[in-house]
């Protein structure tokens, strides 16, 4: 099998894999249309810099380390299409709303996203990582990176930071659930 | 609180709950990899704005004061080893991807986006309108697309030649080699290779141009470098100034672009100004 043939194998094997995966990353963070956008940049340079992409199980991780990169520069196409999006405004168009707007559907769905909004850029994201990507604190490591303790410190601060926010909206909603075995954050 | 309770509260509003369900068109096409790119332009104003006065010197005072300055500045850089002396501002904070708009303030810019390694760049930001981007910073101008921006990052692939497609090349090992790489990629050299000392290193500053007829609707890759960081441009007339500097045996990559107005480009200059690089 020459080289070429081989970079295109693992590429596809790659692309079958991971795109769901890297496409709802994407989705979680930017609207659609920037979604795709950088879902696309990351797979190009996938295809790019094939030697340099690790095999599984970093494979994943890497390629989130790739989006985070590629949607950082979704924002300079996004100051770019400032005046369009005030046009489109202006003829009651808007454009399509923060993703993370869309999702509220709840009153304490909204104190939840607001308290994840609040955190700082970096605990944020790390959050993300580990709840709705469900990365492990070393797979996490690799997508910021950070050291292993690094995001260990991270994620202690935001945890904290996102209990006293939360502690109203958990009030409320034992009213109608049982409780939950208790495992520490101070 | 516990953070199993935290996990589950933060996972109900997971706007993607179940990314199989995503549906996404089979596996693309890779036989053109350069497409479809939206990146920083710059003018020649960053790097011309004093040339109209250089042109009324005679040639002979003009020749003499290159020869003395070269000679001197030769002299100086032979004996002299340490690097010039510069002091970072206090307590940057550090650029990440999720940076978004950045209050005045102190940076630091991470040069290979690893936050285990300490070698970057920092610099202060004393206006409005500016946007952190790791490794650096930019400021949009409004919805016109114009920006000037200020990148501070090792490179790992020069793409050469970069007028008519190009393929990735090994980055130079030291930073003359770096400078001399990216003097050779095909763009039209204005100030060619030459020795500098700048944010408190030494180096070497090259300014390009790229030639008319270069782009064809299309824009190139230049350069790549640790952590998935690279640069696409540009457009025919762009012009981009280099720092390419030695620290501590590593080069290191700034690079000064703007294709906004004079005001806009005295912030980037202000921004420059304070920019010292560190090990």
């Amino acid at each position: 099998m020459t080289s070429q043939t081989h970079n295109r194998s693992r590429f596809e094997s790659i692309w079958r894999e991971h795109r769901h995966q890297v496409l709802a990353y994407c989705l979680r963070r930017a609207s659609s249309a920037d979604a795709e956008d950088a879902c696309a940049e990351t797979f190009l340079v996938v295809w790019r810099r094939i030697d340099e992409i690790p095999p599984a199980p970093q494979t994943l991780p890497c390629l989130y380390g790739i989006a985070r990169k590629s949607l950082s520069n979704q924002t300079r196409a996004f100051h770019r299409r400032g005046r369009l999006q005030a046009k489109l405004t202006n003829l009651g168009m808007a454009p399509a709303a923060d993703p993370m707007l869309v999702v509220v559907q709840r009153a304490d769905d909204k104190v939840v996203t607001d308290a994840v909004r609040r955190l700082r850029p970096v605990d944020r994201e790390i959050v993300m990582l580990d709840v709705w990507e469900d990365l492990s604190r070393a797979e996490i490591a690799t997508v910021m990176g950070m050291t292993r303790a690094a995001v260990d410190q991270r994620i202690h601060r935001a945890y904290q930071k996102l209990s006293r926010a939360l502690e109203p909206v958990l009030e409320i909603s034992s009213l109608n659930s049982p409780p939950i075995a208790e495992e520490g954050v101070t | 609180m516990t953070h199993d309770q935290i996990r589950e509260m933060v996972r109900r509003v997971n706007p993607i709950p179940d990314p199989s369900m995503l549906e996404i068109v089979d596996v693309p096409v890779l036989t053109t990899p350069l497409e479809r790119r939206t990146e920083m332009q710059t003018d020649n104003r960053i790097v011309t704005e004093n040339r109209g006065q250089r042109r009324w010197r005679g040639p002979i005072i003009g020749f003499a004061v290159a020869a003395v300055i070269l000679v001197a500045g030769s002299i100086y850089l032979l004996t002299n080893d340490d690097p010039p002396v510069a002091t970072p501002a206090p307590n940057p904070t550090v650029l990440t991807p999720e940076a978004g708009q950045i209050d005045p303030g102190a940076y630091f810019a991470d040069t290979d986006g690893d936050q285990t390694t300490s070698l970057g760049g920092t610099f202060v930001v004393e206006f409005e309108g500016w946007t952190g981007m790791q490794p650096g910073t930019l400021k949009s101008m409004g919805g016109d697309g114009l920006d000037v921006s200020l990148m501070v990052a090792e490179v790992d692939r020069v793409w050469s030649p970069v007028c008519g497609g190009g393929a990735p090349q090994p980055a130079g090992t030291s930073a003359e080699d770096l400078a001399n790489q990216f003097a050779g990629t095909g763009f039209t050299v204005q100030e060619a290779v030459s020795p500098v000392s700048a944010f408190g290193q030494r180096g070497y500053h090259l300014v390009i141009e790229v030639p008319p007829g270069c782009i064809a609707g299309d824009t190139h890759l230049v350069w790549e470098g640790p952590n998935w960081g690279e640069r696409y441009y540009q457009t025919a007339g762009q012009v981009v100034e280099y720092w390419f500097l030695d620290v501590e045996g590593t080069p290191v990559m700034v690079e000064a672009s703007s294709e906004s107005s004079k005001a806009d480009v005295s912030e980037l200059r202000a921004v420059i100004d304070t920019l010292v690089i560190s090990p």
